[in-house]
């Protein structure tokens, strides 16, 4: 049987840990909120890109550009986003075992592969597995923003169209609810299918004047519909971190009560047992002197 | 009440404005355009620089980032990168902007990374030059 000091000291500990994670929590609810929020505001737009990408497509000859080429191999190269920062529970180990999951398939399929990495966690976890990263982004846990999302498009664009992969997958958390996501795997390059839009209403005529010429205008704006589709995935990852992580601190703090009542249920135990004994010593010791 | 349009100017991480205006200028790739009620439908890429829109009297100046605009009737839309009304200008933010494009045109001084470092710059630059923190160097006016 521990003794009282032990078990006051341990509920203590517990007490503040639970503090702590309560603390986690909260902060991650509100950021969870924000992010969730930036979600909804970079709809407009991706809705509007998509629009007059389907467009312009339609009169532009676009099989000829090189982000639309069909692959002529089976090099692929693999985005993979997880988080700097750990405690979100099983967020980055789901992303880890899809990804060595993908992996394992190319190795078998006898297809090369190379990975590129959003983020310390699944950048330690490769290490450590022998899976180094051709090239690792840090430091957007939280801050997620439009450049940054660019400059990694741009990054993959470029060894796509120098020829170095002929694939660009994305494997990152979708985003579903607070205490659901789901990891999933995408084709980012080639581009597969310009969304066509049905809504032909508010047609782009022919009358349409371009600067400049509409070839060009598409060929600029063809990389942008990739940048939208990292950013996009980069802000589903961060609402779906802080989600895991309010879930994962809800359930910390939720055993860190139970703990703290079954440590005090203890801690009376031993209480009532040291006065009881204390007791019967009197006792005993009265009867003694009779 | 004069005629007017409807103007959206949209970045990836949110809808800027969206008013009904009388009259806006916008830094086009192959130059400055205006646009008045009942323009004939256009698209434009846009520049680092700045739209002005004007309501009555009234007029709005925002500072953007590259993207395009697309005129159709009653209509214009422009996506940038990026866009703040000119007094809303998040210094700070154009500042560690400033510092990070820095850095990446520092590593690779060549290349398509180096391009978008420039541009990024560029846009840093100009912010903060609109919210009076950095003077205009000579030579350096971003509307010629």
């Amino acid at each position: 049987m521990p003794s009282l000091r032990n078990i006051r000291r341990r509920i203590r500990s517990v007490q503040s840990t639970q503090k702590i994670t309560k603390a986690m929590k909260t902060v991650a609810a509100a950021k969870f909120r924000r992010a969730q929020q930036r979600i909804l505001e970079a709809r407009p737009y991706a809705r509007q890109m998509a629009r007059v990408l389907s467009r312009l497509s339609l009169g532009t000859g676009t099989e000829i550009h090189p982000l639309l080429a069909r692959p002529s191999g089976h090099r692929v190269e693999i985005l993979v986003l997880s988080t700097d920062r750990g405690l979100c529970g099983a967020f980055n180990s789901n992303i880890i075992r899809r990804t060595q999951h993908f992996v394992r398939d190319r190795e078998e399929a006898g297809a090369p592969y190379s990975l590129s990495v959003v983020g310390r966690k699944a950048r330690d976890a490769f290490r450590h597995r022998g899976l180094p990263a051709r090239k690792v982004w840090t430091g957007l846990s939280g801050k997620v923003t439009y450049p940054r999302a660019a400059e990694i498009a741009g990054n993959l664009i470029e060894r796509f169209a120098q020829g170095e992969v002929d694939e660009v997958w994305m494997i990152y958390n979708e985003f579903k609810s607070v205490i659901q996501q789901q990891v999933v795997a995408e084709p980012l390059l080639p581009i597969r299918q310009l969304d066509e839009d049905s809504s032909s209403d508010s047609g782009f005529g022919a009358d349409y004047l371009f600067e400049p010429a509409p070839e060009v205008l598409f060929e600029d704006l063809l990389p942008r519909d990739v940048e939208i589709q990292v950013f996009r995935a980069l802000l589903e990852s961060a609402a779906s971190e802080e989600g895991a992580r309010m879930t994962a601190m809800d359930a910390a703090t939720k055993n860190a009560k139970e703990m703290i009542g079954s440590l005090t249920l203890q801690y009376n135990r031993a209480r009532q047992a040291a006065i009881t004994k204390e007791i019967l010593e009197v006792v005993g010791g009265a009867e003694a002197l009779k | 009440m004069a005629e007017t349009f409807e103007i959206q100017i949209v970045t990836p991480s949110r809808l800027v404005i969206r008013d009904d205006v009388e009259e806006a200028v916008a830094p086009g790739a192959m130059g400055d355009f205006g646009v008045l009620p009942g323009h004939a439908p256009f698209m434009s890429a846009i520049r680092v620089g700045e739209i002005w829109t004007r309501k009555g009297s009234a007029r709005t100046t925002y500072v953007v980032a590259n993207g395009w605009a697309e005129v159709s009737p009653g209509r214009m839309i422009v996506l940038v990168e990026g866009a703040e009304r000119e007094g809303e200008i998040d210094v700070d933010h154009a500042e560690e902007e400033r510092r990070y494009a820095e850095e990446l045109l520092a590593k690779n001084p060549e290349g398509p990374e180096a391009e978008r470092a420039e541009t990024l710059l560029e846009w840093a630059d100009l912010r903060l030059t609109r919210a009076g923190v950095q003077r205009p160097t000579p030579g350096d006016t971003p509307t010629p």
